[in-house]
């Protein structure tokens, strides 16, 4: 390679990297649009190419302004529409626009080969011309041998290279130039003068003589400030037989001074032989009619002084843009106003130092905090960039696949312009690719089994970014076939990721969740499912280092959405400063769910051993502890009370002890108070979540949340993996950070393990309800949830009037009778302060009241009730909150035992009460569902899955069902089809309940033949569907 | 007694607030903050094969030159391989600082033979000052054995 100014390189590489950037989509749109396409598409196709060929005139890089040259070639013809862009042409233009970009990124490989692209390009010119046959056809013969004609070294072209003009060498026909279009010689002559200086010529152009049929072609030398040969053989309606623009290096090289300075007035001439004869592009140009050269824009990339040669040797090492960031010149100016407020902020903070002023040096500290933060978030700003930027490749990734695949796939794009940290979009473009990949190849059928199902010929797969709280979401919706969960559960089970027992009870979206799964992706289970799995965990975990996490979900036939959340950045990450025994470690606030503080006996009452691993019971929900100094592998040290000094800690930690009698320890709330259950003792548990899974982290003390710098880690410790960098603290201190996904790989924390815990917090999540939590003065606490509570009265003992020996709260005006729960179930006791006492009104028909003693707190819990263990009249179940035993009450049992008629006189209307058939697998759920029915007036039987209903249905009457969707045995979708499918059972209105995700659920429930779907939350919507659907089946 | 080159040392400091480092090789002994730089402490009595020094009041720490700070001092000199100092600051803790004193190549002797092997390319050369041989190390090539086993370890 000619030796070239390093800095022009760089600059070109970016330059053209920039330009190029647009050209893919350029041409897909063209293949889009055919030859209707905006002719503002082409131009800056045109120009892209050209400004890149241009440049790489100027630093002599042959094969980039060969391959350039051939694309702009056949853009032009596109351009002036003497082309039609069908889908060969866009194919060839993709090819060597790749072939060209792979040699802009590797600019200093000379040996990269290109005859294939540009012999490529260069048939769609031939083929026309073959096809068209405008232009005369050329004998090879003629002049060949002696093109090029000229010796370069004996002109003096010093002048013309000064001023970066190229050398042109043209073979014109005189017979079809001359003759043909009436021209004389001389005339020819002045068109060449008229463009650029004529030098030579193999044939006296002075002549008037007009050249006819017969005639050797004449050969011209000449040079011109416009560098492509096409414009000037349009500008001057001439055609060339053949042409060649000398490159400069094949020109013979000005004196040395003269490369050095570029002045016009080079002194020295060199010599030297210059003319290597390269292959000459050969073009035949179409018998365009003359019209105005646009001279302007080939210039446009030429800038002569970066002809000038310097001699640095080229570098081995890869230059490219990646190394430079382009920065909007509004926001450089914001950081340099910044930088100067800080220096202000710096000159007065010396003034108040000098006078010892601590007021003032406490404003301008304030100051100085709002200036950093302000100039910390711009500093950033200069490292974000778009997303679209990663986006945009994907147009031609799905149109290749799909013409591969031979199917129809239409990318949508939203949100380019979002914005995220340069290093994160760089590292987003592999990961986003397979998922793109998988949507186009995996997800999307083939057309005719498109319509085959009813579904439009082409796919669509959209991919979007948005922001949500902080963090940016990358979206891919396919409308595809979806995965199927028991597919999935079946290879899952064969490939030995997880035992059959734990495939049984996942829920669809963990089933979802599996492609993630390491050992999953195999091309075994892509054939066997749905197709998705190679190396989706690899996917997974490329985009948890880049702190993100990934979900899924997804609808058999419906199609499949990929949600990526990302943060916006990676250099300053708001973290929490944990200490274990001496040394501080960040943990990322992105990981962190909650941090709970243990202190006293609840180390020993709530940390359990399960399977030899602590486990943590938080709110219903079990997942697994790791001891950050065990994971770390770190010395324990204690205070020895006496002499306050740090000891070797030589006892296991507390729980290991107890191993033995781990399961009871619910039970040991009183248990003995050891030595160590002191506050100096107390723990605090990170909740940390690593994708869609959690675990607890147990550290000695909580520092505080600090937006910390990332600092790369030290080779040399990278071995330790725990890390994934260090941070200096504000007061001085190092922290490391510490490595989530690597801290639960050491501490033994497996797929399916943390998926248990998952899968049992997400139930309880789902499965959920805020309950009112209250007592009667008694041991006893009770529950109501609070979706069954209409009002809540505290009352003094004043208003509550007796008569005929029972109570009534004057209430609006209104006699409300109250309940005694003691006076219902007498194995309660009870003591009311003699003031005031709270009154509970639930949702059940005509308002009655339910004497408390004190509201305690409203708290949400899981419906996994234990209904064993409490045998009472009046009682669903219990449950231990907060360590405290609860009951949940039955209010329809409690109040009929005080008011027998209560709910039957409430509905004296109504000649005789409906019946409802209620399907429901939690007696949670079945007692409130069953209170919110009888509070309508419904006589309700229950049936705790899909079997005994339906033997309830063969032997009683009713007048309809309210079903839950997922329960054991058999579902809710199942007994309706059933029930449909009973000719006797089919006109029964059926009202479906669930805590799944509606938007699936519900369409499953009703094409079930459900009436209504209604979500379990929401007890209201639920009734008034029951009403609305009662009237139906009474009318009909 | 123990001798750098002084061209391969930035500054030596008496910052011995060491913050250890859990789960790393025990010629580690941590990170120091030198002015807001996270610094790696290595200990070379480890790397020797012996126990690891004790910090002390006299304690200090030599601040090693990084990759880039060395190609520029080094451009002349295409001999010295600066690779093995990194990107990243990297110190040796020292029981304490003694002087620094010129010698001439021709001063620096051949290692002693009793020297073990595995220690023999650490050191460049012995010279006598005054009665009392000082070993002159080669902060390179303990750097750069540092790093080869490092790597092997994060492979594993």
């Amino acid at each position: 390679m000619a030796p070239m100014n390093r800095e022009f390189l760089d600059d070109f590489v970016t330059e053209a990297r920039e330009h190029l950037s647009t050209a893919e989509e350029d041409v897909l749109a063209i293949e889009r649009d055919g030859a209707d396409v905006d002719s503002e598409t082409v131009n800056r196709l045109f120009r892209a190419v050209h400004t890149v060929k241009g440049g790489a005139g100027l630093l002599e890089l042959r094969s980039i302004q060969d391959l350039s040259h051939s694309l702009e070639n056949v853009m032009g013809r596109i351009r002036n529409k003497t082309l039609n862009p069908d889908s060969d042409v866009t194919e060839r233009l993709l090819r060597g626009l790749d072939r060209l970009s792979f040699l802009i990124d590797n600019v200093e490989d000379e040996t990269i080969d290109t005859s294939a692209e540009v012999a490529a390009l260069r048939e769609i010119l031939d083929g026309q011309k073959a096809a068209t046959g405008a232009a005369a056809p050329v004998p090879e013969a003629s002049g060949a041998a002696t093109f090029p004609a000229f010796d370069l070294s004996k002109y003096d072209l010093s002048e013309a290279i000064e001023q970066g003009q190229t050398v042109f060498e043209c073979l014109i026909d005189l017979s079809t130039e001359c003759a043909g279009k009436g021209r004389s010689l001389r005339e020819m002559g002045e068109l060449l003068r008229s463009i650029g200086t004529l030098i030579d010529s193999s044939r006296d152009l002075s002549s008037q003589a007009v050249t006819g049929q017969g005639a050797a072609p004449c050969s011209v030398l000449f040079t011109s400030v416009i560098d492509d040969v096409d414009i000037i053989s349009e500008g001057l309606g001439v055609s060339f037989v053949k042409h060649k623009a000398y490159k400069p290096s094949e020109l013979p090289k000005p004196g040395k001074a003269a490369k050095a300075r570029k002045k016009a007035d080079a002194q020295s001439r060199d010599e030297e032989q210059g003319g290597r004869s390269a292959e000459a592009a050969q073009v035949v140009a179409e018998p365009v009619p003359p019209k105005a050269t646009p001279a302007a824009e080939p210039l446009a990339g030429q800038r002569p002084s970066a002809a000038a040669e310097n001699s640095g040797a080229p570098s081995r090492e890869r230059r490219g843009a990646e190394q430079t960031v382009r920065i909007s010149l509004p926001l450089l100016d914001q950081i340099l106003n910044l930088a100067g407020e800080l220096v202000l902020v710096r000159n007065q903070n010396m003034q108040a130092v000098a006078s010892r002023d601590l007021e003032r040096i406490s404003a301008i500290g304030q100051r100085l905090n709002v200036v950093t933060t302000e100039l910390q978030t711009s500093i950033m700003q200069t490292r974000m960039r778009p997303v679209g930027g990663v986006f945009s490749r994907f147009t031609r990734v799905v149109r290749d696949l799909a013409r591969k695949l031979g199917k129809e796939i239409d990318l949508e794009i939203i949100g380019s312009d979002v914005e995220l940290d340069k290093s994160i979009v760089e590292s987003i473009a592999d990961p986003l690719t397979h998922l793109i990949r998988n949507a186009a190849d995996h997800g999307i059928e083939s057309p005719a089994d498109r319509q085959a199902k009813g579904k439009a010929a082409v796919g669509h797969v959209r991919l979007s970014a948005f922001h949500e709280s902080g963090q940016v979401n990358i979206q891919i919706t396919d409308d595809g076939k979806g995965l199927d969960p028991a597919g999935l559960k079946r290879a899952a089970v064969r490939k030995g990721v997880l035992p059959q027992e734990q495939a049984d009870i996942l829920t669809d979206r963990e089933a979802y969740n599996l492609i993630f799964a390491p050992g999953f992706s195999t091309a075994e289970a892509v054939t066997d499912v749905s197709g998705r799995g190679v190396g989706m965990d690899v996917v997974k975990s490329a985009f948890q280092k880049l702190g993100g996490a990934v979900d899924i979900s997804s609808a058999v036939g419906k199609g499949t959405t990929i949600t990526i959340k990302l943060p916006l950045t990676l250099a300053v990450l708001p973290s929490l400063i944990v200490t274990v025994e001496k040394s501080h470690f960040a943990i990322p606030q992105v990981n962190i769910d909650e941090v709970v503080w243990l202190h006293g006996h609840e180390v020993y009452q709530d940390i359990q051993v399960v399977d030899n691993r602590e486990v943590y019971r938080l709110r219903g929900r079990l997942f697994p502890l790791l001891r950050l100094s065990e994971v770390l592998g770190m010395a324990r040290t204690f205070s020895a009370p006496d002499e306050g000094v740090e000891v070797p800690d030589r006892r296991r930690p507390m729980p290991d002890r107890r191993q033995g009698d781990a399961k009871e320890s619910d039970d040991r709330r009183d248990g003995p108070v050891e030595r160590r259950t002191s506050l100096l003792n107390s723990v605090y548990i990170i909740v940390v979540k690593l994708g869609g899974q959690q675990f607890g982290v147990v550290v000695d003390r909580l520092v505080d949340t600090e937006e910390i710098v990332v600092k790369a880690l030290h080779d040399q410790l990278k071995s330790c993996r725990a890390f994934s960098g260090t941070a200096v603290l504000g007061d001085g201190r190092i922290a490391m950070i510490l490595d989530i996904a690597a801290v639960a790989d050491l501490g033994g924390i497996r797929y399916a393990e943390v998926d248990e815990e998952e899968r049992s917090s997400r139930r309880s999540s789902e499965d959920s309800q805020t309950v009112l939590l209250f007592d009667t003065g008694g041991h006893e606490q009770f529950a109501l949830p609070l979706s069954l509570v209409r009002r809540v009265e505290e009352v003094s003992m004043a208003r509550i009037q007796i008569a005929n020996d029972r109570e009534y709260l004057n209430f609006r005006n209104e006699l409300v009778p109250l309940v005694r729960i003691e006076k219902a179930i007498p194995s309660f006791a009870a003591r009311y302060p003699d003031e005031q006492i709270h009154v509970v009104i639930p949702k059940a028909g005509r308002p009655i009241g339910i004497v408390a003693a004190r509201i305690l707190d409203t708290i949400e819990v899981s419906c996994d009730l234990d209904v064993g263990t409490v045998h009472s009249p009046g009682v669903v179940g219990s449950k231990l909150i907060d360590g405290r035993l609860t009951l949940f009450l039955d209010v329809i049992d409690i109040v009929e035992r005080v008011e027998p008629d209560w709910f039957t006189s409430a509905h004296e209307g109504q000649s005789t009460a409906a019946r409802i058939l209620l399907v429901e697998d939690s007696s949670f759920y079945q007692a409130l569902v069953r209170s919110y029915l009888r509070g309508i007036g419904a006589d309700v039987r229950v049936a705790g899955d899909g079997v005994e209903a339906l033997e309830l249905l063969a032997s009683e009457s009713f007048d309809g069902i309210v079903s839950d969707l997922e329960m054991p045995r058999m579902g809710g979708i199942e007994l309706a089809r059933r029930v449909k499918a009973t000719p006797e059972l089919a006109h029964l209105p059926m009202v479906a309940i669930s805590s799944a995700d509606e938007s699936y659920a519900r369409s499953d429930a009703m094409d079930a033949g459900f009436l209504a779907f209604q979500p379990k939350y929401d007890p209201d919507g639920m009734l008034q569907a029951v009403t609305s659907i009662l009237r139906i089946s009474t009318t009909a | 007694m123990y001798g750098f080159d002084i061209d391969v040392v930035k500054e030596v400091n008496p910052n011995t607030d060491i913050t250890t480092v859990p789960r790393s090789e025990p010629y580690i002994r941590g990170l120091v903050n030198i002015r807001g730089q996270v610094v790696l402490v290595m200990d070379i009595a480890v790397i020797f094969g012996r126990e690891p020094r004790p910090v002390t009041v006299e304690s200090q720490v030599v601040i090693l030159k990084t990759a880039e700070e060395l190609a520029r001092t080094h451009r002349d000199d295409p001999e010295f391989d600066v690779q093995p100092f990194g990107d990243k600051p990297v110190c040796f803790l020292v029981d304490r600082i003694g002087d620094v004193v010129t010698a001439a190549a021709s001063e620096i002797e051949p290692p002693p033979s009793h020297l073990k092997d595995r220690n023999v390319r650490h050191v460049r050369g012995v010279v006598n000052r005054g009665g009392e041989l000082v070993v002159v190390l080669n902060a390179g090539e303990i750097l750069a054995s540092r790093k080869s086993s490092g790597n092997a370890l994060g492979q594993g």
